[in-house]
C-alpha cells in the first residue's frame, strides 16, 4: 500500500494512507455533497493530510491547513488526489515523544 | 421609539465560528453555546440599546456557504436574502481563515452591508500569528473587527462600528471582486440580463448571476417560473459551456478556485505566523481519544462515567433536600389547623412539588455532563466515532448528536435533528431520540429503583434503564430507515473543531439557567398540577363511606388524625383520579400497574416530572400510617407493589410519550399529521409490549 501511494499517479481519497500528504485534483462528487466538498475547502488544488480512520474503519479524518474534517470513504471515493510525499510533522511525531514540537509546513 | 433609530442586524457565519458566544455578549442572553456545528438550529432575537440605538440582533444557525444544504442552513439563507437586515456582521473564526472568509466572499456577492468580526482573536494571538487588519480591510472591501466572545475583547468597539455604520459616520467602502476579470466580464453579461426585472427584483442581480452560473438548483427552481427565465437560461447555458471549455473545469470548480485564490493571496499579504505549526493539542487529544482499539471502549466509559456521576453524586444534596422538605412539612402540619387548607398544602403542594425539587441536584450533574460534551468539541468526535454503526443503522454519525441531547431533554434534541440533511433521517432520527431517557425521568427511575433495589446495585440498573432506551431508540431508527425510508441516505462530511476548555463561568450560567427553567416549572406547572391532582384524588367523596367515618370520629375523638388518613385511603378510588385509574386498569393489569400507578402516567403525558409528584401527592392522600414516611418506603411497603412492577414501571416511563412539548415540537419539525399520530401511538404500544414482556418475565424469575 505505502509504496503503491509513493508512485506519482492519483488515486481516489478513500485509498490513501494514514500520514500522506495529497494534492486534490479531481472533485467528481455531484449534487449537494458536491456543494458541501466545495464550500468546505476540498478544492482541486488544495493539500491534504490524511490524519487517521475512525476506530471502525470509517470514516477518514483529514486535516487541510488548520481544518479537520471528516468523510466516509463512500465520499472519498469521489475525490482524486494526487501523492505529495509523507507529511513531515506527521513522520516526526510518530518518531518522537509526545512533547517535541515540529517544523514543516504541509 | 423611532423606527430610524433602530438597526437590525443580523450575524452570520460558518458554524461553530463563534456567532452565538458573540449574540450572548452583544445582547446579554444565555443561548445554548457549544463546540460542535449545528447547535444553533433557529433564528434567535435579541434587542438592547447602544448610544441611543435600539439594535436588533439575530442569531442564525451556521452556514458553510450561501447555497443551503440542510434545513438549519436554509433558515440562515433565507434570513439574510429574504428578511434584508440593514447589516450582516459576518462572524468569522480567525483561526481558520481559509474556509471562513469563503462564506465572506459570497456575502460580498450579495453586497449587503456587511461588517466582518474576526473571531477567537484570543487563540490567534496564542498562536502567535498576527493579522494585518488595515490590508486585510482594504483587500476585503468590508470594515474588520478582532474580536473575542470569550475574552470579551473588542465587542464594545463591534458594537460602536455598527452604530457608526448606521449613522454614516464611517463610509462603507465598496468590495472588492473577489474573481478575475474574465469571469467578472462575465457575471457582468448575465447581471445584465437578470436584471431586467422580470426575474426576482427582490434578489441581489449579481448573486443571482453567479449562482446561474454555479448551475444552483435551488436558485434555479427559484427562478424557474418567472417570465424572464427563458431570455437568462440560453445565455447562463453559453457562459457555462465556455468556461467549461476554455478552463476545463466545471464552472462551480471554477468560481470556487477563483475564490479560494483570491482569499489565499489576500491571506499571504496579512496574515503571518511566526512560530513553525507545531502538533497541536487537539491532535494529541485525539491520538488517544480517536484511537483504533481504545477509541470505542472510551467512549462507552465516557457515557458510563456520566450515569454514575448523576446517580452517585447527586445523592448527597438529594438527601438534604428530602429532609428540608420533611421539616418545612413537620413545622407546617404543627401550625396550621386541621383543614382543607392543611391537606392542599401538605399532601398536594409540599409533596408535588417538593417531590419534583428533591431532584434537582441529578438533573443538575446530567445537564453539566452533557455540557462538557458540547462545550469541549468531544461531542463531533462521538460522530466520527459512531458513523460507521449508525449508518449500518442507515443513519448518520450526526443523529448521535441529537439522541445525546436526549438525555438531558427531548424537545431541544427534536429541535437538533434539523442538522441531518434529509427528511427520511431526521424523522427516523426523532423518533429515536425519545427512548433516550430525558432528564426528567430519572426522577421516576431514583425513586423506583430506591424502593426496590438495593443500593449496591442502584448504579447498574439506572445504567440498564438507560442502555435499553438506547437499545431501543436504535432499533427504531432502523425499522423506519428500512420501511419508510429505505433509499435515503445522507453523505457524512463534518467538520472535527479543535477542543476547547469549557469556561467555567459559562457552564456555571448555563447549568444556572437550566436549574431555574426546573425550578420555576416546579413552582408554575407542577404546582398548579399538583393542586388539580388533589382536588383530582380527593373528590368527589363517597357518601357512605364518609357518614361511617364521621360516626368512628365521634366515637373515638383522639384518633381523629389517623381516621382521617384511613378515610382518604379508603375514598381514593372514588375520586376522579381515582376512577381513571381504576377505568385503565384492565388494560394495564397485564404490565402490574394498578389504578394508583395509572393515574400518574396518565399525568405524565403532561411532563414527566409530573409522574413523581404525583405519586407523591397521591401516596401522601392514601397514606394510612400517621408519619408520612417517604414516597420510596410507602412504595416499598405497599403490598401491591414488587421489584417485577417497579422494573415495568421504569421501562413504560422510558419509553412511552415523553410530554406534550415534544409531540408540539415533533409535529412542527416533522411537518406531518400521519408521522406525529405515529410518533405517539409507537411510542404507547412499544411501551406496552416491553413493559408487559418486562414484567411477566421478572415475575417468572420471582422478582
Ligand atoms: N477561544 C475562543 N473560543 C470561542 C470564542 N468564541 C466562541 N468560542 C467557542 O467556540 C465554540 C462555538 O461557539 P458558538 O457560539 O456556539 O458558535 P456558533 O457560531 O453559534 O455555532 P453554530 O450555532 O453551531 O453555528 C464554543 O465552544 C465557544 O466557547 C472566542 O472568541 N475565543
Ligand atoms: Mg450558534
Amino acid at each position: 500500500m505505502r509504496t503503491e501511494a509513493l508512485k506519482n499517479e492519483p488515486l481516489p481519497l478513500s485509498d490513501a494512507v494514514i500520514g500522506m500528504r495529497y494534492l486534490v485534483t479531481v472533485v467528481s462528487a455531484q449534487g449537494v455533497i458536491r456543494q458541501r466538498m466545495l464550500d468546505m475547502g476540498l478544492v482541486p488544488g488544495a493539500r491534504l493530510v490524511v490524519v487517521r480512520f475512525a476506530p471502525l474503519g470509517d470514516p477518514i479524518e483529514i486535516r487541510i491547513n488548520r481544518f479537520f474534517m471528516s468523510l466516509r470513504k463512500e465520499e472519498a471515493r469521489q475525490v482524486e488526489v494526487l501523492p505529495l510525499g509523507p507529511c513531515p510533522r506527521r513522520e516526526q511525531a510518530t518518531g518522537t515523544g509526545f512533547m517535541r514540537r515540529f517544523r514543516g509546513n504541509c | 421609539m423611532a423606527t430610524a433609530k433602530t438597526i437590525h442586524v443580523a450575524l452570520a457565519g460558518n458554524p461553530n465560528s463563534g456567532k452565538t458566544s458573540v449574540f450572548n455578549c452583544l445582547a446579554g442572553a444565555n443561548q445554548r453555546v457549544g463546540n460542535f456545528s449545528g447547535v444553533t438550529v433557529e433564528k434567535v432575537e435579541g434587542s438592547f440599546q447602544h448610544r441611543g440605538y435600539t439594535i436588533r440582533l439575530v442569531d442564525l444557525p451556521g452556514t458553510y456557504s450561501l447555497s443551503p444544504y440542510s434545513p438549519e442552513e436554509k433558515v440562515a439563507r433565507d434570513y439574510i436574502l429574504f428578511q434584508k437586515p440593514d447589516m450582516v456582521v459576518n462572524v468569522v473564526d480567525a483561526t481558520n481563515l481559509e474556509r471562513n472568509l469563503v462564506l465572506t466572499t459570497q456575502l460580498m456577492d450579495l453586497e449587503v452591508e456587511l461588517l466582518v468580526v474576526l473571531n477567537m482573536y484570543d487563540e490567534v494571538e496564542k498562536q502567535k500569528t498576527t493579522i494585518d487588519i488595515e490590508q486585510f480591510e482594504h483587500l476585503f472591501g468590508a470594515h474588520t473587527i478582532p474580536v473575542s466572545a470569550v475574552t470579551k475583547f473588542g465587542i464594545r468597539e463591534l458594537l460602536d462600528h455598527i452604530v457608526d455604520i448606521k449613522s454614516g459616520a464611517i463610509d462603507t467602502k465598496k468590495y472588492k471582486h473577489t474573481y478575475t476579470d474574465r469571469t467578472e466580464e462575465h457575471i457582468r453579461r448575465i447581471t445584465e440580463l437578470v436584471g431586467d426585472r422580470t426575474l426576482r427584483p427582490e434578489l441581489p442581480d449579481r448573486w443571482l448571476a453567479i449562482k446561474l452560473i454555479e448551475n444552483d438548483p435551488d436558485v434555479i427552481s427559484l427562478l424557474q417560473r418567472s417570465s424572464g427565465w427563458e431570455k437568462v437560461r440560453p445565455a447562463m447555458e453559453s457562459i457555462r459551456a465556455d468556461i467549461q471549455k476554455s478552463n476545463r473545469m466545471e464552472p462551480d470548480i471554477y468560481l470556487m478556485e477563483e475564490r479560494s485564490a483570491f482569499i489565499r493571496g489576500a491571506l499571504q499579504e496579512t496574515v503571518r505566523n511566526t512560530e513553525a505549526e507545531a502538533e497541536t493539542l487537539t491532535e494529541k487529544i485525539d491520538n488517544i481519544l480517536l484511537h483504533r482499539v481504545l477509541g470505542l471502549p472510551l467512549f462507552l466509559f465516557f457515557m458510563y462515567l456520566i450515569f454514575q456521576l448523576t446517580f452517585r453524586l447527586g445523592e448527597y444534596p438529594m438527601h438534604w433536600i428530602e429532609s428540608f422538605f420533611h421539616m418545612i412539612s413537620q413545622a407546617l402540619s404543627a401550625v396550621i389547623p386541621d383543614s382543607i387548607v392543611k391537606s392542599v398544602l401538605l399532601d398536594g403542594v409540599i409533596a408535588g412539588v417538593g417531590g419534583v425539587l428533591v431532584f434537582l441536584p441529578n438533573i443538575l450533574i446530567l445537564f453539566l455532563c452533557i455540557s462538557v460534551l458540547e462545550a469541549t468539541g468531544y461531542m463531533a468526535r462521538v460522530a466520527f466515532v459512531i458513523d460507521k454503526l449508525m449508518h449500518r443503522i442507515g443513519l448518520h454519525g450526526k443523529s448521535f448528536i441529537p439522541m445525546i441531547t436526549g438525555f438531558g431533554c427531548t424537545v431541544p434534541a427534536l429541535m437538533a435533528a434539523r442538522t441531518l440533511r434529509n427528511r427520511g433521517d431526521r424523522i427516523a432520527t426523532m423518533m429515536a431520540v425519545p427512548f433516550f431517557s430525558c432528564g426528567a425521568k430519572l426522577p421516576v427511575y431514583t425513586v423506583i429503583i430506591s424502593a426496590f433495589f438495593a443500593p449496591g446495585i442502584a448504579g447498574n440498573v439506572l445504567f440498564g434503564i438507560y442502555l435499553f432506551g438506547v437499545l431501543i431508540g436504535l432499533i427504531s431508527a432502523k425499522l423506519m430507515k428500512s420501511t419508510a425510508f429505505r433509499d435515503e441516505s445522507e453523505p457524512f462530511v463534518m467538520e472535527l473543531p479543535p477542543y476547547r476548555k469549557p469556561s467555567a463561568r459559562s457552564m456555571f450560567k448555563q447549568t444556572g439557567f437550566r436549574a431555574w427553567m426546573y425550578i420555576r416549572k416546579a413552582g408554575t406547572v407542577i404546582l398548579a398540577a399538583s393542586i388539580i391532582i388533589w382536588f383530582a384524588g380527593t373528590y368527589p367523596k363517597n357518601q357512605d363511606v364518609h357518614r361511617r367515618y364521621e360516626q368512628l370520629r365521634q366515637e373515638q375523638p383522639a384518633d381523629i388524625a389517623k381516621l382521617d388518613r384511613l378515610e382518604n385511603a379508603e375514598q381514593l378510588p372514588y375520586s376522579v383520579a381515582g376512577r381513571i385509574g381504576k377505568f385503565l386498569e384492565p388494560l394495564t393489569r397485564p404490565l402490574g400497574f394498578d389504578w394508583r400507578l395509572n393515574i400518574a402516567l396518565v399525568n405524565g403525558l403532561a411532563a414527566k416530572e409530573i409522574v413523581v409528584s404525583t405519586m407523591g401527592t397521591i401516596y401522601a392522600i392514601g397514606d394510612t400510617e400517621s408519619d408520612p414516611s417517604s414516597l420510596a418506603e410507602s412504595l416499598r411497603n405497599d403490598p401491591a407493589y414488587s421489584p417485577a412492577t417497579g422494573l415495568a414501571f421504569m421501562v413504560f416511563v422510558l419509553l412511552y410519550i415523553p410530554c406534550m412539548a415534544s409531540v408540539a415540537v415533533f409535529s412542527r419539525e416533522s411537518n406531518s399529521k400521519k408521522w406525529t399520530v405515529i410518533f405517539v401511538s409507537y411510542t404507547l404500544v412499544v411501551a406496552w409490549i416491553f413493559s408487559f414482556l418486562v414484567y411477566q418475565g421478572a415475575s417468572l424469575l420471582g422478582m
